[in-house]
Order: C-alpha cells, then sequence, then structure tokens
C-alpha cells in the first residue's frame, strides 16, 4: 500500500493506495499514531483527512485503523473525515456502517 | 576503488600497521642473520643477472696453478724464480705487475743465507763453487728485478701487536670535503701490518691484498682503502691503477657518513662509507685471461701478448687455499678477484648503496606499510591479491633497475614489509569478519526466535479460535426439522471469523457468524469476548436486535485499540417457520432458493460506536430452503491476477447448486464443502489472506 502524509497547517491529509488489508494497516497504525502523539503535543485543533480514492480494496482491518484514528481525534478534540469516490469501496463502508461513523465524504 | 566502508575496525587496523611498520623499521635496523641471507641472496641474483658488464683485456693473470707447481715444485719458490718472472713480464711489456703473494722474510735457500745459518748452528764454513756472483742473495736478486720492473707488492693488514707499520707508503693521500679526523676509524682498519722486504719495498710500491668476506663466508667487497694504524693503503688493485696511471697521489672523498669515493687522477671509484668496494663479478674463474707461471718461466708466452697489460701474479692452485667463494663461483682465485676489481675501476663499473640508503629503504617501508594497510585492510580480496603480489613484483623491479645504473638498493625489507602487514592486517581484518558473522549468526538466531515467538502466538491464536468453535453438527434435539453445517479455512495470519448455533429456546435456534478485525492474538481474544457475549445475550432470549444492541454496548466499553466485530444473527423459529435476523455490519446472508440476498439495513459493526439501535427483519424460511452465511474472506478471497472472488460468483454459484437441490437434493454439508472448494481453487496458487468462513441453515421439512 501507498502511504502519502502531506500536512498543511494543522491539516494533515493522508493519501492511501492499493490494497489496505491486514498486511498494510500496521504502517499506516504507525503514521496514525506519530500523527497523534504530534498533535498532542501542540494541544491546538486539527483535522485528518484519509483521501482513499486511489484505495482498491479496503480490509476489516484497514477499518479498523480508521476506526482507532476516529477514536483517537475524537479523544484530542479532532476531526477527522475520509473521502472517496470508488463505489466498491464505498459499498465496504456502506455495508459495515462505517459511513455513518467515520463522516464519509 | 572497490572500498569497503570504514568501521569501528577501521582505526584498529591502522594501529595494526603501524606497529607493523616499526616492527620491519626495527627489524631492519637489526638485521638479523635469516634476513641478511636473504639480501645477500638477491644480492647474488642480481648480480648473476647483470648483463651490463664485459671484461676488458687489460687485466691478465699469471697463476702459480697446479702445473706450475708440478713442473717446478717446491713452495715457496725460491725468489730467483720470481725475479726471472719478474724479468720476463717486463721484457714482455707489462704495464703493471701485482704480486699477489707476501714476501716478508728472507729466503732461507739463498746460499748466502745458508752459509751464513751453516757457520751459526752448525759451525760449518759451506763453499758454493762455481756460483755466480747475482746468485749470492736471491732475494737481492729479487729486488733488482722488482726496482727495474712496475711492480706492486703485496701487504697484508692485520693486527699482530709486533708487526710494524713503515713510514713510506709510496702513496700520497689528499683527503677532499673532510671535516671528521676521526674518519678513518670508520674504515676497514688494522693496528699493524705484514709488510714485504725493506730492500723490496724501497723500490716498489704497496697494495694491501686483504679480501673481505661476508658473514656467509662469500666474497662479494674488499677494502679499496685500509686505514693501517691510522694509515691510508690502497688495495692491490687500486695501487695497480695508480701505477698504471703514472700518480702516487689518491683523493679521499670524505663525507658526514665515512668514504664516498676514491679518486685517482679522473678516475672516481665511489665507496662504502667503510671504504668496502662491491665487486661487480662478470662470471666464474677464467672470466679473465690465465697464463700460467711456468710458461712465463720458459718463455712461452708469445710475444706482443703481454704489452700494456696489467699482471695479476697469484696462486690458482688449490693447494695454495687462496679461493674463494663469489656470487658467482665456488672457488674463485683471490687473484682474479683483484683482477676482477681493477678492471670495474678502470671500466667504471660500480655498485653503490646511495649514501642516505638507509633513509630511503626506511621511506620505503614506511610507504609501503601505509599502502599495504590501506590495501589488505579496506579493499576486497579479488583487489588486495594481485596488489599485493604486484607491490612485491614492483619493489624486485625496481631494485633490479637500480642495480643495472649500479646502485644498490635491497628490496628485502620492502617485500618483508609487504608479507608481515599482509599478515598483520589481514590476521585483524579476519577477526573482524568472525565478529561480523557472529554478530550475523546472533542476529539470524534472534530473528528466528522472534518467528518462532510470532509464530506460537498465531498458533494459540488459531486454537483459541478453532477450540471456540462448534464441530459437530448432530441433528439437534427438538430441531429435527432443521440442519446445519459449517467449515472454517483458518488463513496464514488468523483472521478472526467466528461461527456459531446453538438454541435459545422451545422450538428457537440461534446461528452467529462474525468477523473481527485485525489478526493474531488480539483478534482472537476479542473475537471470543464478542462470541460469548452474543451468546449470552441470546440466551437471555429476546429479539435478534435486542441481542446485537446490547452486545455492541458491551463489546465497546474498554475498546481503545479500536477492535470491532462486523455479526450476524439468525434465529430459526420451528413454529413459525421463519427466521429472524438482525446484521451489524456484516455480509448479508443468501437464500438459495432465488439465489438473493436477504435484505438488510445498513448497520454499525460491534464495538466501534455506542447506542447503536439494531433493527430486526423477519423471512419465512420454504420447505428446502438453504440459507447461506458467510464472512468476506469467501467474497474477497484473491488470486494470483488480484481478482476477487466477489458476490457476483459467490450467487452464481449458489444458483448452479440450488438447480441440483431440486432434482437431487444437497445437504448443507456439501453445500458449504461446494463453496468451500470453488473458493480455494479460485485462490489457486495465493495464499488466503483471511479466513474462510461458511455457515449454511436448511429446513428440512
Amino acid at each position: 500500500m501507498d502511504i502519502d502524509v502531506t500536512q498543511e497547517d494543522n491539516c494533515y491529509t493522508i493519501k492511501l493506495g492499493g490494497f489496505f488489508d491486514t498486511d498494510s494497516s500496521p504502517a499506516l497504525q504507525q503514521k496514525v499514531e506519530d500523527i497523534m502523539s504530534e498533535t498532542y503535543e501542540k494541544k491546538d485543533e486539527f483535522s485528518v483527512v484519509f483521501d482513499l480514492n486511489a484505495v482498491e480494496f479496503v480490509s476489516s482491518a484497514g477499518l479498523r485503523v480508521l476506526l482507532m484514528a476516529k477514536k483517537m481525534t475524537d479523544r484530542q478534540k479532532g476531526k477527522m473525515s475520509v473521502v472517496t469516490d470508488r463505489q466498491p469501496i464505498r459499498e465496504v463502508f456502506n455495508m459495515t456502517g462505517f459511513s455513518k461513523i467515520l463522516n464519509l465524504q | 576503488m572497490d572500498v569497503l566502508k570504514p568501521d569501528g575496525m577501521a582505526s584498529q587496523k591502522i594501529i595494526a600497521g603501524g606497529a607493523a611498520v616499526l616492527a620491519v623499521l626495527l627489524l631492519y635496523a637489526a638485521s638479523p642473520m635469516g634476513l641478511e641471507r636473504l639480501e645477500f641472496m638477491f644480492y647474488d641474483r642480481m648480480i648473476a643477472r647483470q648483463t651490463a658488464w664485459q671484461a676488458s683485456s687489460t687485466p691478465v693473470i699469471v697463476a702459480i696453478d697446479d702445473y706450475s707447481l708440478r713442473a717446478v715444485g717446491q713452495w715457496p719458490w725460491p725468489r730467483y724464480l720470481w725475479a726471472d718472472i719478474i724479468n720476463e713480464l717486463r721484457r714482455g711489456g707489462a704495464a703493471v705487475i701485482v704480486l699477489d703473494t707476501l714476501i716478508s722474510e728472507r729466503d732461507s735457500s739463498s746460499p748466502r743465507l745458508i752459509t751464513n745459518y751453516m757457520k751459526l748452528h752448525k759451525d760449518i764454513d759451506v763453499k758454493f763453487e762455481g756460483l755466480p756472483r747475482e746468485l749470492w742473495d736471491y732475494d737481492a736478486l729479487l729486488a733488482a728485478a722488482v726496482r727495474d720492473a712496475p711492480v706492486v707488492l703485496a701487504a697484508f693488514a692485520d693486527n699482530e701487536s709486533d708487526a710494524y707499520v713503515p713510514e713510506s707508503a709510496k702513496v700520497r693521500v689528499a683527503e677532499r670535503v673532510s671535516s671528521d679526523p676521526h674518519f678513518a676509524r670508520k674504515l676497514y682498519n688494522t693496528e699493524s701490518a705484514v709488510f714485504p722486504l725493506p730492500m723490496l719495498r724501497i723500490t716498489a710500491p704497496l697494495g694491501v691484498m686483504n679480501v673481505e668476506r661476508d658473514m656467509d663466508g662469500i666474497l662479494r667487497k674488499i677494502p679499496l682503502v685500509t686505514a693501517v694504524s691510522g694509515k691510508i693503503y690502497p688495495t692491490l688493485s687500486l695501487r695497480a691503477l695508480m701505477s698504471m696511471l703514472g700518480t702516487e697521489e689518491l683523493t679521499l672523498g670524505v663525507g658526514p657518513r665515512g668514504l664516498e669515493y676514491v679518486q685517482v687522477k679522473s678516475y672516481t671509484i665511489p665507496t662504502e662509507p667503510d671504504g668496502m668496494m662491491r665487486i661487480p663479478f662478470i662470471g666464474p674463474k677464467r672470466t679473465y685471461e690465465y697464463v700460467s707461471a711456468v710458461n712465463v718461466l720458459r718463455g712461452n708466452v708469445p710475444s706482443g701478448f703481454l704489452t700494456g697489460r696489467v699482471v695479476f701474479i697469484g696462486s690458482s692452485a688449490p693447494a695454495l687455499l687462496n679461493l674463494h667463494s663469489t656470487p658467482l663461483d665456488t672457488d674463485y682465485p683471490a687473484i682474479e678477484a683483484h683482477a676482477t676489481a681493477f678492471d670495474a675501476m678502470l671500466r667504471g663499473n660500480s655498485i653503490t648503496r646511495p649514501v642516505n640508503a638507509s633513509l630511503i629503504q626506511a621511506a620505503a617501508i614506511i610507504a609501503i606499510g601505509v599502502i599495504s594497510t590501506l590495501m589488505f585492510g579496506f579493499v576486497r580480496p579479488v583487489v588486495y591479491l594481485p596488489a599485493g603480489v604486484a607491490l612485491i613484483a614492483a619493489a624486485i623491479i625496481a631494485s633490479r633497475a637500480l642495480f643495472a645504473t649500479g646502485t644498490y638498493i635491497s628490496p628485502v625489507y620492502m617485500v618483508t614489509a609487504v608479507i608481515v602487514l599482509a599478515i598483520v592486517i589481514l590476521l585483524v581484518r579476519s577477526k573482524e569478519e568472525e565478529a561480523q558473522i557472529l554478530r550475523m549468526t546472533v542476529s539470524l538466531a534472534e530473528e528466528k526466535a522472534r518467528q518462532a515467538k510470532e509464530q506460537a502466538e498465531l498458533d494459540t491464536a488459531r486454537r483459541i479460535q478453532e477450540n471456540s468453535l462448534p464441530h459437530n453438527f448432530p441433528p439437534f434435539e427438538n430441531f429435527s426439522s432443521i440442519e446445519a453445517y459449517a467449515s472454517m479455512t483458518p488463513a496464514m495470519n488468523v483472521g478472526g471469523d467466528f461461527y456459531d448455533c446453538f438454541p435459545v429456546g422451545p422450538g428457537r435456534l440461534a446461528v452467529v457468524m462474525g468477523d473481527v478485525s485485525g489478526k493474531g492474538i488480539p483478534a482472537a481474544m476479542f473475537m471470543m469476548a464478542a462470541k460469548t457475549v452474543i451468546k449470552n445475550q441470546a440466551l437471555l432470549g429476546g429479539s435478534p436486535h435486542g441481542i446485537l444492541t446490547a452486545a455492541n454496548e458491551l463489546l465497546c466499553q474498554d475498546n481503545d485499540a479500536g477492535m470491532f466485530v462486523t455479526a450476524f444473527i439468525g434465529i430459526y423459529d420451528s413454529g413459525k417457520k421463519v427466521l429472524e435476523y438482525a446484521n451489524a455490519g456484516h455480509n448479508p446472508p443468501l437464500l438459495m432458493r432465488d439465489g438473493v440476498f436477504l435484505p438488510v439495513k445498513e448497520s454499525i459493526a460491534l464495538g466501534a460506536v455506542e447506542d447503536i439501535e439494531y433493527e430486526t427483519e423477519t423471512i419465512p424460511l420454504g420447505e428446502g430452503d438453504t440459507v447461506v452465511f458467510y464472512t468476506d474472506g469467501v467474497t474477497e478471497m484473491m488470486n494470483k491476477r488480484r481478482e476477487l472472488f466477489g458476490e457476483g460468483r459467490l450467487v452464481k454459484l449458489l444458483r448452479e447448486i440450488s438447480e441440483r437441490v431440486e432434482s437431487g437434493g444437497v445437504g448443507a454439508r456439501s453445500v458449504v464443502e461446494e463453496i468451500s472448494k470453488e473458493v480455494l481453487i479460485f485462490a489457486g496458487d495465493a495464499a488466503p489472506s483471511d479466513d474462510v468462513t461458511i455457515l449454511a441453515l436448511r429446513r428440512l421439512r
């Protein structure tokens, strides 16, 4: 999986590409945890955007990382959203009900 | 260059290299016998290889050989024979006549001496009748011959305390550039010498006949000048040169380290600091022309043969014990060594070590040491092996090239430096490589241990998962109208799928299927928790949505890791013949009758967020209807081309199976097994990344 993190002020954009599954999700989890400890020290408001437009496949392990990120941003008073216009990916979010929790756009 | 990265061991190599260079320098200063022998070996080989030197025809050797001894008999010969030889040579036109024999005592066979001794010791008056006047005293006869001919007589420098040193040596020595009043002590020097009879030496000049043998007994040098009790005497050959050039003046070039050269007229002969001359041997004995002494005596020498030549008279007979080993021969007459030295002076050939040879050697050892340290320490073997050989070859070739120009710098210590450094640095290096291999072995072992631990964890997780799932599906008591079958094929990484099937009340059978996010022990633990919570809630009674809502609240507690589980619960009511069900984000099961998915509302997995209300839906199950539950391991099974099995394939497969059900009747078990088989065939060689779990529920009647 490709993970590309860009930061503009307090807005982090994480662009993901490829297969977002059991094997690749630990790498993303590490990135998320890094960002969270960074924002935790700043104590500022922030937002994290997951761009899943280039993702071909999301497994439950991938969803778990997004859910964990959601829980952490909520605790730190940040905002998190997931962006994708790929229909198969949206279906996974819809079926599991994550589209409701994760602010899918 | 192919240089390895310097590391922690670099300094160690450099220190070892420095120590090795120092050791070689000390070795050079000490010059132990073993290495000295090697030096001699190189030196002798270079002498043998030298082709630039050609013997001239100026020197000629008159040899007191075995033939002469047989013909004349008795040794030492009576002095009148010597006188005859010298006279013959003078008449033959010899330019210089060098006598390599010591004439220091009176000839006791002279009639004069016999008469005197007989009178003195025996009181007898001996009369010689008819004896010509000139044969009365043989020594006087020889003195007369010597007086009339250009003869050089031999003196032997030694340390006999009673030998005396005459004032006149028929040499005027001029020193040049000498600032050292004691430089004579640096020369080959003796306390005294054995000189020829006074009656001879008042007319003839003297040359020192000594030769010097090295520690290995080989003759390589002669003392060009010798200091006898502080007075300078030239060697026989040098004195011969002076006589030939008609001069008695010898100039010594003295530098800070000792003698650098001697000069006779325009001839400059370089020397070692101690006045030694290295003899440029050209070949074995008889490289120069030999004439037997007896042939000279008998006048058998062709006329003109001796004209203008420098004659060296000496013994070549082994019995006379004046033979030496040289680099090119094992019994080389001393007289020919003198002749060779003389000829080299005449031609201007020499072998010299530069004045600062020691400094050059030391600098070369250090330079080679630095190169070798870098080379053996930091370059790969493919490079340093040929480079090391090249370095040794370069030292030897350079020495040879220098030798051809008459300059001798031994390659022995440079070669020694390369070899010593190669050994030392490669030892350090091999230790380093050993350490590296050890480090690699250790980290490999650690990696193995880590993998084993991981594998053990996975095995544990798998056991938890497998042990918690029901494996036997006997006809459920009181449920003769329904059958169920399930299978789970765990993935390498252990997914976290689970299923369950248990009665929840009279005529009611619950079927649960779930899929926990993540893998390994955490997923297995969460799966256990989810399965237990759902079962407990189901056993409390209530509708499917109530069970899921309650389970969600419990699973949300203390769930920071974001673990969640998709779950589907269905309860078959055998009385109403309906399936009531609720979904929490799980894949909707398929009803085989129509090949359609059970309608489900959009819902959220358990454990993700609190306060979720789930909904119950109900469908009637007809006789023979089969509902297939599965996890995303089925639909998301991927083949080598990264294609997903997909819902489409699943629906199509179920339609095919249901056609057969209608025609012959297919049980829950064969439905599950067929799906499982097809999915695995689709995956082919690709390793399943998720558990494949399928459960079929079939109403029999």
